[in-house]
């Protein structure tokens, strides 16, 4: 980026024949401008156009008068939502998921990433490799299906075995405020966790084989290794994919939620995209939809902002 | 310039090329018009051509082109083009296919509409207005009036409604469960208490194993089903008393319909799984003879009936509409549709075509289409014996006629119109029940009204309602948090909703 500024400055100081060297630049490198096109084109049309679309979010939109002419009504939208009593719990859910997800979810994944770097056998690796990549394929219909049959007080096989061990009651996992978010977060770390630790174990192959046998040397063992070569090298991963991560903190999966929501547990279940679908998608309030999905994504770029911040603070590179 | 010139600009004007189609891809929202047959009026022998969109409730769309479809299009001289979708999307869809613009010529609209988007797309011209026009169709007009009240706009019709009896809730229980246990038919909500207690308790199905369960309970589309309120004298959704308007949860009476829910919980008597069930699931238990009752309306008893004897050949099913409690006789009155059938401006081009669609309507009405679309193709879904149609496959008839075709498609009622049918007894008793039902129908006052705040946040508040009864059931809330729960409701637009009916109803009566 330092380098970029510097150029700018020098061609606005120079001279017309330098101009003509920048345009030569332009021209030496057309292929790779060209190829850029694509690309560009893609996020133009289909990222940057849309952004018109947020209009909608000041507006009363009514199908029938389009987007252009349907009537302005300023922070409207914004103050109903703000305004409503379940405000704060909707907040509260979505927050809380998302840390959890943060704080539990992303370490399980690198931790098994490195359990996985740690077997010698390549064959058996493979196989658990691929063992835990297969629940990521299954849609979270069937997993919901799944966690139902397993769990429900009405011949769920855990809770049968609840019932024959212990003797006691069946345990209300599918009914009750507090399993909400056991059930969520475990559900997420058995689908997911295994396709999670992909790009981790990109990073930890080309970690530089040198460095460990120079520990090796020193007489570091397994566990020092782990924390003192193989951690540090892939500490740049984990910060970008981290950074990453909180862009998309409040989008929790939709389906996985909507799915698994019922009267009992909507009190903290309920969380901004379900409230979405309901209220906004399946009533046809598409402004106020759109004013959420808007302050949602606010909420992300701004916690993106904040980390990246932190990271270089703490000497990493970041993601910009 | 060189040749690699050339190439640049070439480059560069493939890839105008390819941002300018996907620009006209973004551009092409005038193009359903063109599709719709504006040259029909003149070459009346040509088949006219109908794109349609409807709400489906079966479980697999019949392909394109079948016999049912093909005797359809022949006697109308019509070329169907229908897009299924089923019921539990088809709500999502539908404001998305409005906001678009891209609609067929007939869409179906989801259950009555009475949603805000509907209504202000109505309201501004999206549809066409068929109030005067439909009264010129011998068939059409001979609705009852009470249906298009119903689902009238600012006292403007937008659409066909497809009729439906107006009281149909019914509990569907096995009859050979109630034989095995010597019981008497419930008359009354003791007599339906005394029948769970006893399936549940005194293995009705005989297999020495205590296995069975009373009722399967259900939370689908934001209702609790069973509901009890009406039966112990609650208003039906609304009550309108000296021109105030009182939703039916909040009434004491309501409050003693939910304790005997409670109860039907507590004691064990209905699954307890109900707050997180699936629609399949409870009604599999019901199929599989795991349970012995569940909610049914009249048109679908006859198809649980088909669906338990596939299990169990020997399973016999009767059902009971009204039965007496604490209130008296008491049942729902419903709106008397299953939704409309609207026609959107932007498709249907002149009035001219319009009349086209609706005379398509008014002939499916007529004798020849109202067998085919109540009995099926003879031979195949029916015989005839002295002059009499005898169903011969249940479910066959449902999947191939009456779930694609019947339940979309058919406006006004055919009973009167179809061959008379040599009937089964269930068939026999609905007639019998729906009619029976008109007496002890309670009609919800709010169902002609307007109230802004409900069409916008309807949804919202009538699911602070339903958590309150699942907690309450399930003994997570007691009556005082039942009542903060009520408060909530008000609060959140409940009051606003009342005030708002309050005045349109005044303004009716002036």
């Amino acid at each position: 980026m330092s380098t970029m500024n510097v150029s700018v400055t020098k061609t606005n100081v120079k001279t017309a024949t330098s101009r003509g060297s920048r345009f030569r630049g332009l021209w030496k490198y057309r292929w790779l401008y060209a190829f850029m096109l694509p690309g560009l084109l893609y996020f133009i049309l289909f990222r940057y156009v849309p952004l018109w679309g947020l209009i909608m979010a000041f507006k009363n939109y009514q199908p029938h008068l389009g987007l252009m002419g349907s009537e302005w009504v300023g922070f409207k939208h914004f103050e109903r939502f703000f305004g409503m009593p379940e405000f704060w719990q909707l907040f509260r859910n979505t927050m809380l998921l998302g840390l959890y997800s943060t704080v539990i979810y992303f370490p399980i994944t690198i931790i098994m990433a490195l359990l996985l770097n740690e077997i010698r056998n390549e064959m058996y690796k493979r196989f658990v490799q691929t063992l835990v990549y297969v629940p990521h394929f299954l849609s979270w219909v069937v997993i919901a299906g799944i966690s139902y049959v397993l769990l429900t007080t009405e011949g769920g096989l855990i809770n049968e075995a609840i019932k024959g061990m212990t003797g006691g009651a069946a345990v209300e996992f599918l009914t009750s405020t507090e399993w909400f978010r056991p059930l969520i977060i475990l559900q997420l770390i058995w689908k997911d966790a295994g396709w999670g630790t992909i790009i981790f174990l990109a990073a930890l192959a080309g970690v530089n084989t040198q460095l460990y046998e120079a520990a090796r040397m020193d007489g570091a063992s397994r566990i020092r290794q782990l924390w003192h070569v193989t951690l540090p090298s892939i500490r740049s991963v984990i910060v970008i994919l981290f950074i990453l991560r909180l862009g998309s903190f409040l989008d929790l999966g939709f389906e996985q939620i909507f799915l698994m929501l019922n009267a009992i547990n909507r009190e903290v279940g309920e969380v901004f995209d379900t409230y979405v679908y309901r209220v906004g998608l399946q009533q046809g309030q598409f402004s106020y939809s759109t004013a959420v999905g808007l302050f949602k994504s606010v909420v992300g770029f701004i916690l993106v902002i904040l980390a990246n911040k932190l990271a270089k603070l703490f000497g990493e590179e970041g993601i910009y | 310039m060189n040749r690699k010139t050339y190439k640049t600009i070439g480059l560069g004007l493939v890839g105008l090329t390819l941002a300018g189609s996907v620009l006209a891809g973004c551009g092409s929202k005038e193009e359903p018009g063109a599709e719709a047959p504006a040259q029909n009026s003149e070459a009346s022998n040509q088949p006219l051509h109908i794109k349609m969109t409807l709400n489906f409730d079966g479980k697999e769309v019949p392909q394109e082109g079948n016999e049912v479809e093909k005797a359809i299009e022949q006697y109308t001289n019509t070329e169907l083009d229908l897009t299924h979708i089923a019921s539990s999307d088809f709500c999502t869809k539908l404001p998305v296919m409005i906001a678009s613009g891209e609609m067929p010529q007939v869409i179906a609209s989801c259950g009555a509409p009475n949603q805000s988007y509907l209504i202000s797309a109505a309201q501004g011209g999206t549809f066409w207005d068929i109030t005067e026009l439909i009264k010129e169709y011998k068939n059409l007009s001979s609705m009852p009036e009470l249906v298009y009240g119903n689902v009238s706009i600012d006292g403007k019709l937008y659409g066909i409604p497809r009729f439906r009896p107006v009281s149909r809730y019914t509990f569907a229980y096995r009859a050979d469960w109630l034989e095995n246990l010597g019981l008497k038919e419930p008359k009354t909500l003791d007599d339906l208490y005394a029948m769970l207690k006893a399936f549940t308790e005194n293995d009705p199905d005989k297999n020495g194993k205590n296995d069975t369960v009373g009722f399967t309970a259900i939370i689908n589309n934001n209702t609790l089903a069973p509901d009890f309120g009406l039966a112990h004298g609650a208003p039906n959704n609304w009550n309108s008393v000296d021109g105030k308007f009182v939703k039916a949860e909040a009434t004491p009476e309501y409050l003693e319909g939910l304790k005997f829910l409670k109860k039907l919980y507590d004691e064990g008597l209905m699954n307890q799984d109900f707050a997180s069930v699936s629609q399949a699931k409870s009604e599999g238990d019901f199929e599989n003879g795991k349970a012995g009752v569940i909610s049914a309306t009249t048109n679908n008893v006859l198809a649980f009936q088909s669906r338990v004897q596939k299990v169990n050949p020997d399973a016999k099913l009767d059902f009971v509409s009204v039965l007496e409690g604490p209130g008296g006789k008491r049942v729902v009155a419903d709106r008397g549709s299953n939704g409309i059938l609207m026609f959107p401006k932007a498709s249907v081009k002149t009035e001219a075509e319009l009349k086209q669609l609706l005379s398509f309507f008014d002939k499916l009405a007529e004798k020849e289409m109202a067998d085919l679309l109540e009995w099926g193709i003879q031979g195949k879904h029916y015989e005839l014996k002295d002059g009499k149609a005898v169903r011969l496959n249940q479910e066959t008839y449902d999947n191939e006629v009456s779930f694609p075709y019947n339940k979309p498609l058919v406006t006004v009622p055919l009973t009167a119109i179809k061959t008379q049918g040599d009937l089964d007894p269930i068939s026999e008793k609905v007639i019998e029940v729906e009619k029976a039902n008109e007496q002890f129908a309670v009609k919800d006052p709010s169902m002609v009204l307007l109230s802004d705040t409900w069409a916008q946040k309807g949804a919202e508040l009538t699911q602070i309602l339903v958590d309150a009864k699942v907690k309450f059931i399930m003994g997570k809330i007691d009556e005082a948090g039942w009542n903060k729960e009520i408060e909530k409701f008000k609060k959140a637009g409940g009051d606003t909703v009342a005030e708002e009916y309050a005045a349109a109803a005044a303004s009716v009566q002036q």
